[in-house]
């Protein structure tokens, strides 16, 4: 598969959570952003196709819609 | 859609020699053909599990999604496996849980590598192929070789003693098929 290389600008804290959650996923920085883009891309597909992206509580079952712009 | 090949082995069934084969990251238009024209037709006729399965249609809404990475295996000049697998799903297994694996929505050997058929030479080996794919990716996603799938009755005894993954038993979010995930250890063992 080819790949193409960019440069991203982050800010500190920006790149802290990134940091963070390399660590907590043990994925480094290039595989976090890759996932976040694919991620970003499920949700907002089906968001633009009228579905709604609901979190459920695992313990209460309690639902609630997450608003995405 | 870009795509690039490996060559694997498979073992002719017949004469048990191994033959080279062409494994692709990616389905294209000619594996979906060979699917419709070559594999259908003996899928419905025997009334398989999986007969229904529309690999035009899932590849026509799994393709433009970026979570989504196919794979074809071809040899003898026919497509001899499918495979579609999803990258953002996470590990359900304690000692790995929340931590991302290839999870392997769908996977398809041809119906001729299943069962004997008249005029049909038959291959061992493409689950094999196609399993060690999975992790393939997964190790150069960077989770060290997790995968994780839902599996057809006819394949659980596979996936769970030939391949070495976890039996985690029927799940009733998903039409109560077993589901089925492997350690980094497992993987490295089945990659062996």
């Amino acid at each position: 598969m080819n790949k193409r290389t960019m440069t991203l600008n982050l800010t500190e804290r920006e790149m802290q959570v990134l940091d963070e959650l390399c660590v907590r996923k043990g994925l480094n920085k290039t595989a976090v952003m890759r996932q976040a883009l694919r991620l970003y891309q499920a949700v907002d597909s089906r968001l633009e196709a009228g579905d709604k992206l609901v979190i459920e509580s695992d313990k209460t079952k309690e639902k609630s819609e997450l608003v995405v712009l | 859609m870009s795509d690039s090949t490996s060559v694997v082995y498979l073992r002719n069934s017949e004469s048990g020699a191994l033959v080279e084969a062409e494994l692709h990251d990616s389905i294209l238009q000619r594996h979906l053909d060979d699917q419709l024209s070559k594999w259908k037709p003996l899928t419905t006729e025997h009334a398989e599990e999986h007969g229904h399965w529309d690999w035009q249609a899932k590849w026509a809404f799994f393709a433009p999604q970026l979570s989504y990475q196919s794979f074809a295996l071809e040899c003898n000049g026919r497509t001899q496996g499918l495979m579609i697998v999803n990258t953002i799903k996470r590990c359900r297994i304690q000692q790995q849980a929340n931590k991302h694996l290839v999870y392997v929505e769908y996977l398809e050997a041809a119906p001729w590598n299943r069962r004997p058929i008249p005029g049909e030479t038959q291959y061992k080996g493409v689950g094999q192929v196609m399993i060690a794919a999975a992790i393939q990716l997964s190790i150069d996603e960077g989770n060290h070789g997790r995968i994780g799938l839902h599996s057809l009755p006819q394949a659980n005894t596979f996936y769970r003693d030939k391949c070495g993954m976890t039996d985690l038993g029927p799940d009733a979010s998903y039409q109560n098929l077993r589901y089925f995930e492997m350690t980094e250890a497992k993987a490295t063992a089945f990659m062996q």
